[in-house]
């Protein structure tokens, strides 16, 4: 049995829990319940922002391979034996703003993207899509198992609540 | 009909056919559904823990119970590895709780791991 001095602390509502009276093992574990609830609100409310963010972050991830997997799609051209893609000027001015790492190529006053880089760039792309897709399905599983701890939590404080009323309608009782 | 749902019917049984791309792979929408079915989850008892009746019954906020329940704790001056140590043990004990619940213990241990990650 555990036993701490113990301070008359100025909480109504923990005080009216009963759990305040001589620090036994039990009315230990009961605090600790009750504090862990605070601690999966706090949890949850960071966790739920991140899957959110996650999912921000897959959905722009997704539009971004689309939109360069769209140059595929075009018809190829021979750039001194590697194949390359015609750009128009704005897709030329998009890509380059967006994708430096792209490098694209100059030939005959035109601009072209090569297709070896172009599918790697995508391969990447995909890959840190792969990478955010895992991340989304640890924290989903995160997140349940912490709401069923918050609760778990609470009905701890709703049986404490519970046991704290019946007593007063013994003592009712009792006098009756 | 959607391209997702399109079967070949030549055999007698029915097959999955993959539509045909020009657009590589991209992973699976079931990831984000998924999440998605989690977050609305999570709002629908992050909205019932604001509403239970506890706090009501308590007189307070749930913020303001914390904070009650963070002071007692101080007050109690309790050594703080001895604390350290029961909180962590009862966390453990809530988590084999819920992931009981979950059957998670069963499932691949990758997610298993994911779940203990917390």
């Amino acid at each position: 049995m555990l036993s701490y001095q113990l301070n008359i602390h100025d909480s109504p509502s923990i005080r009216a829990l009963k759990i305040s009276e001589g620090v036994s093992e039990t009315s230990l574990e009961q605090t600790i319940g009750l504090s862990l609830i605070s601690e999966y609100n706090t949890q949850l409310l960071n966790m739920s922002r991140g899957l959110q963010q996650n999912l921000d972050q897959k959905r722009n991830a997704q539009t971004e391979i689309k939109y360069l997997a769209s140059f595929i799609l075009k018809e190829p051209t021979d750039l001194n034996g590697t194949q390359g893609f015609l750009l128009t000027p704005e897709e030329a001015t998009n890509l380059q703003n967006k994708y430096p790492q792209l490098n694209l190529t100059q030939k005959d006053g035109q601009t072209y993207i090569e297709k070896p880089r172009l599918e790697a760039f995508i391969e990447s792309k995909k890959q840190d899509l792969a990478a955010l897709n895992t991340d989304s399905e640890m924290a989903s599983l995160q997140i349940q198992t912490v709401v069923d701890q918050r609760k778990q939590a609470i009905t701890l404080l709703s049986n404490l609540i519970a046991s704290r009323d019946e007593t007063i309608m013994n003592i009712v009782r009792n006098i009756k | 009909m959607n391209q997702q749902t399109k079967f070949l019917t030549s055999s007698k049984k029915l097959r999955w056919v993959k539509p045909k791309e020009n657009i590589p792979d991209l992973l699976p929408d079931s990831v984000d559904q998924k999440a998605m079915e989690v977050l609305a989850f999570y709002e629908k008892d992050e909205k019932e823990f604001q509403n239970h009746w506890v706090w009501k019954e308590m007189g307070c906020s749930p913020e303001t119970f914390f904070k009650q329940v963070e002071n007692y704790v101080e007050s109690l001056n309790i050594p703080k590895l001895q604390w350290a140590e029961a909180y962590q043990k009862a966390k453990q004990v809530s988590r084999i709780r819920a992931l009981e619940k979950h059957k998670l213990t069963n499932t691949h241990p990758f997610k298993l791991m994911g779940a203990l990650r917390v």
